[in-house]
């Protein structure tokens, strides 16, 4: 298997999915859904990719990559801003109600 | 424990979507990728296809987009008002 | 007016509501427009139906670009069921609930333009644009002044953005092989989905709604929500990701989808028998609400799954009853103080509404439920997997012990308190829709048909 942006994607992705699952401090999930959306714009960017292809700023007959991919990424990043931000104000409220920010003890209570 | 169940859900879903999935690197653009950058100069009028994409064609999803920029936002507020909601 | 008004004036009319939190609070003038912002979308919705009827779909190109480059919003049967009986709701819910704090209005109609996007929408990655507005309007709403419910949406906030990041990933295969994001140009392809972005998109539109291991958030968020907005959680948002596998998996994903057949419908009668036993557990009445809607998204999950065109016509109809009469108990939970089942008490115009609602639940006759149930009994015959008509009409038992329990605990009266009748009409409106879709089920009959003719059932 050759290492190509797609994998490296779909990779990051699953490192971001163990981190989510796995880890118990709530701060550690949210990098976990940080390193998932850096996979999935990885991955878009990597799917348009054309070999030999410049960037789709049109100048005579050139060879462009797809950019398509590129523009959904952007709306993208957008959402994942947005989702984590508020992912850490609702972290910021739990740690002042509980004090704590382990899940385990905070399933428990 | 829940490290377990984690690692064994990444493992079958990587084996499942790495080795199921054969996406060529650097292959030809889609139809559509295609067609922006046949049509998009004449029809838009930017050179920066992008821009094109993002600002003309699919206005409708910038458009979501600013609104949820606007909810976080908003959300942020509401949350860190707290108890007056 | 053109369908894309049913997605704009929300929205547009959130943002005038949010310049006039900045200056002085008018109450009547808010109230007047949240409910407006409501209205008009459904008037516009309604002014297509007899288009609609007549098979004849909408369709509106923005920005006039064809549909291979840019979005396109179509208006048929389909959408068409699923965005009247969301807005027919959502005004109600909204009258439930004009006490409430105008963030809460502006963020609803938020929501509201979020889920008419994602119905009318023939674009996967737009779907996925207005389900992340959906979602994170309602990742908001869920907190309240309670202490759990911060914890609540943050898991909530967990699984919704895993299963848009499974969605996303299952747009941008889909988008390498075929080459476009259109769902009807992709379906008229006819190129062959992998297996495995069937499974994505399976993974997550089941976290959307609730599918059996992916079912966990919904009590926590369900139950610990403010009374209207676990009822529009658990009657209309779980209906949209049940509504988004119908657009996907009967177009794009249709030989993937037959291919798996057998264990969906296992998946689902899973989820129909855990669901109920759950509920039967509850000591809380919106927790055993909350389990009651994963056995009740069970049932129309299978009988989606069974592929036949009657199967989508009981699930339609599965959906429509569990809609309205979702709605109904929440609302009227939402009047009753103590949510502890054997301290249940109330005032006779909550504990009626409560019983009807609970009959439709149910699937007694007469009531709307009753022709859904019925309807994915005789697919299920139909298609000869009659141990699956035998698991729906058993967990109706089930249902009828905790449902009818809660009910009869709560017609014993409890001292006087005063609920404002904007409050009452909409769990009056509810419940008699309950028993008059149950009785002249015609109404609505012809849209449903002709929704499950335009998905197609097995060839």
């Amino acid at each position: 298997m050759i290492l190509n942006g797609i994998i490296t994607g779909i990779i990051l992705i699953l490192i971001g999915l163990y981190g989510m699952i796995a880890k118990r401090h709530i701060f550690k999930i949210i990098l976990g859904l940080i390193i998932i959306s850096t996979g999935i714009v990885l991955f878009f960017v990597s799917l348009g990719y054309v070999n030999n292809g410049i960037a789709p700023i049109i100048s005579g007959d050139n060879l462009y990559v797809d950019p398509l991919p590129h523009t959904l990424m952007l709306t993208t990043i957008v959402v994942e801003v947005c989702i984590t931000s508020l992912a850490l104000v609702l972290a910021l409220k739990i740690y002042e109600k509980y004090k704590t920010l382990d899940i385990k003890i905070l399933e428990d209570i | 424990m829940k490290a377990m169940i984690g690692f064994i859900i990444v493992v079958i879903f990587g084996i499942l979507i790495l080795f199921n999935l054969k996406l060529e690197f650097g292959g030809e653009s889609g139809i559509a990728g295609e067609m922006y950058i046949e049509k998009g100069v004449s029809e838009t009028g930017a050179v920066n296809l992008v821009s094109a994409i993002l600002a003309n064609y699919r206005a409708y999803d910038t458009l979501g987009e600013t609104i949820i920029f606007f909810i976080a936002i908003l959300g942020v507020f509401t949350v860190l008002k707290g108890d007056k909601k | 007016m053109d369908i894309i008004f049913i997605v704009i004036i929300p929205f547009f009319v959130s943002f005038i509501l949010s310049l006039m939190r900045v200056f002085r609070r008018n109450i009547f003038f808010e109230n007047f427009l949240s409910i407006t912002g409501i209205l008009i979308p459904f008037l516009v919705s309604v002014s297509t139906f007899s288009a609609v009827r007549s098979g004849e779909i909408i369709t509106y190109n923005i920005g006039g670009w064809s549909p291979f480059l840019g979005i396109t919003l179509k208006m048929d049967a389909l959408s068409f069921f699923f965005s009247f009986l969301s807005l027919t709701l959502l005004i109600l819910i909204m009258i439930y609930s004009l006490s409430r704090s105008p963030e809460y209005k502006i963020l609803y109609l938020l929501m509201t333009g979020g889920m008419q996007g994602i119905l009318l929408t023939r674009d996967i990655f737009n779907m996925y644009v207005f389900f992340e507005i959906l979602s994170v309007t309602t990742y908001i709403l869920v907190v309240s002044k309670e202490k759990r419910s911060y914890k609540a949406s943050f898991k909530y906030l967990t699984l919704g953005s895993i299963a848009s990041v499974l969605f996303l990933l299952g747009t941008g295969i889909v988008y390498k092989t075929t080459g476009v994001l259109n769902i009807d140009i992709i379906s008229s392809m006819n190129t062959p989905q992998l297996k495995i972005t069937f499974l994505l998109f399976l993974t997550s539109l089941g976290i959307k709604s609730g599918i059996f291991p992916l079912h966990f958030w919904i009590p926590d968020a369900h139950s610990i929500a403010p009374p209207p907005v676990s009822a529009f959680l658990s009657g209309l948002v779980l209906k949209i990701g049940i509504y988004s596998m119908l657009r996907l998996f009967y177009t794009v994903f249709r030989t993937n989808f037959f291919e798996m057949n057998d264990v969906l419908i296992a998946l689902g009668a899973i989820t129909v028998i855990f669901g109920s036993f759950l509920a039967l557990s509850q000591k809380n009445l919106k927790k055993m609400l909350a389990y009651s809607s994963i056995n009740q998204i069970g049932i129309i999950f299978l009988a989606l799954s069974f592929g036949t065109e009657l199967g989508i016509i009981g699930g339609l109809y599965m959906i429509l009853a569990h809609a309205v009469a979702k709605v109904c108990l929440f609302l009227c939970s939402g009047m009753i103080g103590d949510l502890n089942l054997l301290n249940l008490k109330s005032k006779p115009f909550v504990s009626i509404p409560f019983f009807i609602g609970a009959i439709s639940m149910i699937g007694l006759p007469f009531t709307c439920g009753f022709i859904g149930k019925y309807y994915v009994c005789l697919a299920a015959v139909e298609t000869s997997y009659t141990l699956y008509a035998g698991v729906i009409l058993f967990t109706s038992i089930i249902s009828a012990v905790y449902l009818l329990r809660a009910s009869y605990y709560l017609f014993r009266t409890s001292e006087d308190y005063k609920i404002p009748y904007s409050m009452r009409i909409p769990v009056y409106i509810t419940s008699s829709l309950c028993i008059i879709l149950g009785i002249l089920p015609l109404m609505i009959s012809d849209i449903v048909e002709l929704a499950a003719k335009t998905l197609g059932g097995i060839v």
